[in-house]
C-alpha cells in the first residue's frame, strides 16, 4: 500500500512538472552559456576584422598623406611604386607619364610604406651633345639644321643619379632599347653592367649615401623620364606590399 | 508500475537528451578565428565601439584626403604641353578644349664671338602660369637673335622691335618665354625654337581666347 502510495507520488503530475522545470532550467543555462560563448567568438571575430581594417586604412592614410604633401602643390612630381614596379610623373595626383620598372633594388631592403624625397641635383653618367648654332647663319638655316637632327628624348642620357636631400639617391639605369638588335642589346647591357661594376670597384659609385635605390628601366623610358623632369621636384616612394 | 514510471519520465529525459547534444555541439563548435580565450568572451562593448569609431575616423580622413587631392587639380582650363610628342592641349578636366601640334626648343647652343656669353635654346619643364597675353605682338629681339643673324647688336632699344614674326597673338609664361605663332609652319612638330612654344594660327587663336592670366601651364 505504502509502495503503491509512493509510486502514486512519484507519478504525480507535480513531481513530473518539477522534473521538467529542472530540466528546462538546466537546458536554458547550457544554452545561455553556449550563446555567451558564441557571442564571445563573434565579438573576437569582429574585433579581428576591425583591427585588420584599421591596419589597411592606416596604410592607405599614410600613402595618401604622403601623396597629398606633393599633390597639393602645382610642381610635377615622381611617384615610384616599389611593389607594382611603376614610375609616374604626376601633377596634382594625375599621371602625365607612366613607365614600367624592369628591376629595382634598395640598399637596406624594401622601403617604408610611403616616403617623400626631395631632389637636389641630377648627375647624368653620359654627356649630352648639343649642336652649335653658327653665328651669322640666320634663324631659317638654324631651324632647318635643328629639324634634320631633332632634339628630343633620344638625345637625353639614359643613366643618371637623382641626388636627393638627406643623403638619398635614386639611380636610374637603362636596359638596352627593344628597337636595337639582339647583339646590340646584349653588348650594350653588358657594357652598362661592366661600367656600373667599375664605378663600384673604383669608388665612383654612390657610396656614403644613406639610402640608394637602383631602378632599371628601358632605355627609351629612362631617356623620356629625364627629358620630362622639371628643375625641382619631389619623389614619392610607395611600397604597398 | 515500473513501466508507468518509465513512461512518465520520458518527456523529461527526451528533453534533456535533445538539448544536451546541441549544447555540447555549441561548446565544441570550431571558431573561425581559432580557439577563443576565455577572457575574449569578455571583450567589452566599449572596445568594439572604439574600434568601429577608429574605422569611421580613418575612412572619413581618407575620403577627405582623396577629395583634397582630386580638388587640388584646377577646375579651370589648363594648358598641357608634351614636348616629346610636340603636342599642346588645353583641357578642362578630361575634356579637350583645343589641341594641336607645337614646336619647342631646339636644344642648340650659341656663343658670341668672344665666347663670353652662351645661350642654350631649351624649353623649360615644369609648372608655369599665363602671365599675360598680347594681340599683334611685337618681338623685342634679344642679343642672341642679332648674333644668330650676324648683325651688330643695336644700342637703340627701338631697333630691337620687330613686328609680324610672332603670329597674331602671344601668351607669356615667364622668363621671356611665350606661346606664339610662327612663319615656319612647315617646321611645326619639330623642336626648332629658341625655347618658346610655337603653334599654328588656328590653335593659337583658341588658346588666346580661352587662356586667362593665371591659367596653369604644365610642360613635360
Amino acid at each position: 500500500m505504502s509502495t503503491r502510495h509512493s509510486d502514486a507520488q512519484s507519478f504525480s503530475p507535480v513531481r513530473t512538472g518539477r522534473l521538467m522545470m529542472v530540466a528546462a532550467v538546466v537546458s536554458l543555462l547550457v544554452l545561455f552559456s553556449c550563446r555567451s560563448q558564441q557571442s564571445g567568438g563573434a565579438a573576437a571575430s569582429e574585433e579581428q576584422m576591425l583591427r585588420d581594417k584599421i591596419a589597411t586604412l592606416t596604410r592607405q592614410d599614410q600613402i595618401l598623406s604622403a601623396d597629398y604633401s606633393l599633390a597639393k602643390g602645382p610642381t610635377p612630381y615622381i611617384s615610384l611604386d616599389y611593389s607594382n614596379r611603376k614610375i609616374e610623373l604626376k601633377v596634382h595626383g594625375h599621371p602625365l607619364r607612366s613607365f614600367g620598372i624592369a628591376r629595382i633594388q634598395r640598399s637596406g631592403g624594401a622601403p617604408a610604406l610611403a616616403e617623400v624625397w626631395t631632389k637636389v641635383e641630377i648627375k647624368p653618367l653620359q654627356d649630352t651633345t648639343r649642336q652649335k648654332v653658327v653665328p651669322g647663319s640666320g634663324e631659317a638655316t638654324t631651324a632647318s639644321t635643328a629639324a634634320k637632327a631633332p632634339w628630343g628624348p633620344r638625345s637625353m642620357p639614359s643613366d643618371y643619379d637623382v641626388i636627393c636631400k638627406a643623403n638619398l639617391v635614386l639611380e636610374i639605369r637603362a636596359l638596352p632599347a627593344e628597337s636595337r638588335s639582339r647583339f646590340a642589346r646584349w653588348f650594350v647591357g653588358g657594357y652598362r653592367r661592366f661600367s656600373d661594376w667599375t664605378r663600384e670597384v673604383f669608388g665612383r659609385r654612390n657610396v656614403g649615401f644613406h639610402e640608394v635605390i637602383e631602378v632599371w628601366m628601358s632605355e627609351d623610358d629612362a631617356q623620356l623620364l629625364f627629358w620630362s623632369l622639371p628643375k625641382q621636384f619631389g619623389i614619392l616612394l610607395v611600397n604597398v606590399s | 508500475m515500473h513501466a508507468g514510471k518509465f513512461i512518465v519520465r520520458i518527456p523529461a529525459g527526451l528533453f534533456v537528451l535533445a538539448v544536451l547534444p546541441i549544447a555540447i555541439g555549441c561548446r565544441s563548435a570550431p571558431n573561425p578565428q581559432g580557439d577563443v580565450p576565455k577572457n575574449e568572451r569578455m571583450i567589452a562593448r566599449g572596445d568594439l565601439a572604439g574600434l568601429r569609431s577608429q574605422v569611421r575616423l580613418l575612412e572619413a580622413r581618407i575620403r577627405r584626403l582623396e577629395t583634397s587631392i582630386s580638388r587640388s587639380y584646377p577646375g579651370s582650363p589648363v594648358i598641357l604641353i608634351d614636348t616629346s610628342k610636340s603636342r599642346i592641349a588645353m583641357m578642362l578636366g578630361t575634356r579637350v578644349i583645343v589641341e594641336g601640334t607645337c614646336s619647342g626648343g631646339s636644344g642648340m647652343e650659341l656663343a658670341d664671338a668672344a665666347g663670353k656669353r652662351t645661350w642654350t635654346f631649351d624649353t623649360p619643364r615644369g609648372h608655369f602660369r599665363v602671365l599675360g597675353k598680347v594681340a599683334d605682338p611685337v618681338w623685342i629681339r634679344p642679343d642672341w637673335s642679332f648674333i644668330e643673324e650676324g648683325e651688330p647688336i643695336p644700342k637703340n632699344y627701338s631697333q630691337r622691335a620687330m613686328a609680324n614674326v610672332l603670329g597674331d597673338y602671344a601668351i607669356a609664361f615667364g622668363d621671356g618665354y611665350y606661346i606664339h605663332g610662327t612663319l615656319y609652319t612647315r617646321l611645326l612638330g619639330s623642336n626648332v625654337t629658341h625655347g618658346c612654344i610655337r603653334v599654328d594660327d588656328k590653335v593659337l587663336k583658341k588658346l588666346y581666347q580661352a587662356a586667362q592670366a593665371g591659367t596653369h601651364i604644365w610642360i613635360y
